[in-house]
């Protein structure tokens, strides 16, 4: 006769013992995490490349950049001549928690205010995995198409901000923008809504503007000198 | 998308529950999966089959419940 063990543990447990310590490691000195996720070529890399030399006026910045292979993206953002370590997934389809720990090891306390996880390029398992970060932002390209948001509903309902992005291509494509905003806003009506083009320049005034209020209201908070 | 890994913490958590436990044997683990959770029950079979645990788990099957929201647990271990 076989005996039933009752366990009701979370699966993803062991992930998030390690957001909690990122968390922690985190706080301790000062450094605000937002962890970056929309599909592969939606212009994450792009977008860093346009807001960093932005920010960097303002703040210290770095990037923790998340891809299966290569270290291209690094070199792009090392370029920009702020630090940027790279995370080699090798196959697997999104961060976890234990792999963001080791990639923070790298940056130095109070040299860095700010770290961008540009996360693997994926609509659908990022989401699940807490990485121990401060904000979550989703992001779209026009070229994907307005129902993404409906159809990968997860990573725009988890996210603090939602970024459009190359809204120079409209013209050229049928992105339904309102379609776009209703949906957003039904999923998640409390979240940020901002639209980039990483070309134009369009947009990343405003939202180099919402990162530094939060930046600056996590930094105030910790009494830290800043800005 | 990523059950393989998913899988891999279940058997984990498996094997260190029936240690604990004294069991020679599983033979049902049963798992509580959130339809909010981007988990497909059958890619979990399927790799439940390739990273199972030997003689300890070779009879064994996952069955599942879905429930609403983000939960992703192991809510029982049988076997003996």
């Amino acid at each position: 006769m076989g005996a039933q063990i009752s366990i009701q543990r979370d699966v993803l447990r062991g992930n998030g013992e390690w957001a909690e310590r990122n968390r922690t490691f985190l706080n301790e000195r000062g450094m605000y995490v937002m962890n970056l996720m929309s599909s592969p070529g939606a212009g994450k890399t792009s977008l860093l490349e346009r807001i960093i030399p932005k920010l960097r006026a303002h703040i210290n910045v770095g990037v923790i950049e998340g891809d299966l292979c290569t270290t291209l993206d690094a070199e792009r953002i090392s370029k920009l001549g702020v630090q940027a370590v790279q995370i080699n997934t090798d196959g697997a389809c999104h961060l976890d928690a234990r792999m963001v720990h080791e990639a923070l090891q790298s940056f130095k306390a109070n040299r860095v205010d700010l770290i961008f996880i540009e996360n693997v390029g994926n609509l659908v398992c990022p989401a699940d995995f807490d990485l121990g970060e401060h904000q979550r932002i989703a992001m779209l390209s026009v070229t994907e198409g307005a129902d993404k948001v409906e159809k990968y509903p997860n990573v725009f309902t988890y996210a603090d901000a939602l970024i459009v992005s190359k809204i120079d291509l409209l013209p050229y494509v049928s992105f339904d923008e309102r379609y776009y905003e209703t949906e957003a806003r039904r999923l998640n009506p409390n979240s940020s809504l901002f639209r980039i083009s990483a070309v134009t320049g369009e947009g990343v005034n405003e939202w180099m503007r919402w990162i530094l209020g939060i930046v600056r209201e996590y930094k105030n908070e910790r009494g830290s000198n800043f800005m | 998308m990523h059950e393989v890994s998913l899988v891999h913490e279940i058997v984990s958590i498996a094997i260190e529950v029936a240690e604990k436990e004294g069991l020679s044997r599983i033979s049902e683990i049963k798992l509580l999966i959130g339809e909010n959770m981007s988990v497909l029950p059958d890619s979990l079979e399927f790799a439940f089959q390739y990273l199972k645990n030997g003689k300890l788990m070779e009879d064994a099957v996952l069955r599942w419940e879905i429930c609403p929201g983000r939960e992703f647990s192991i809510s029982y271990i049988e076997g003996e």
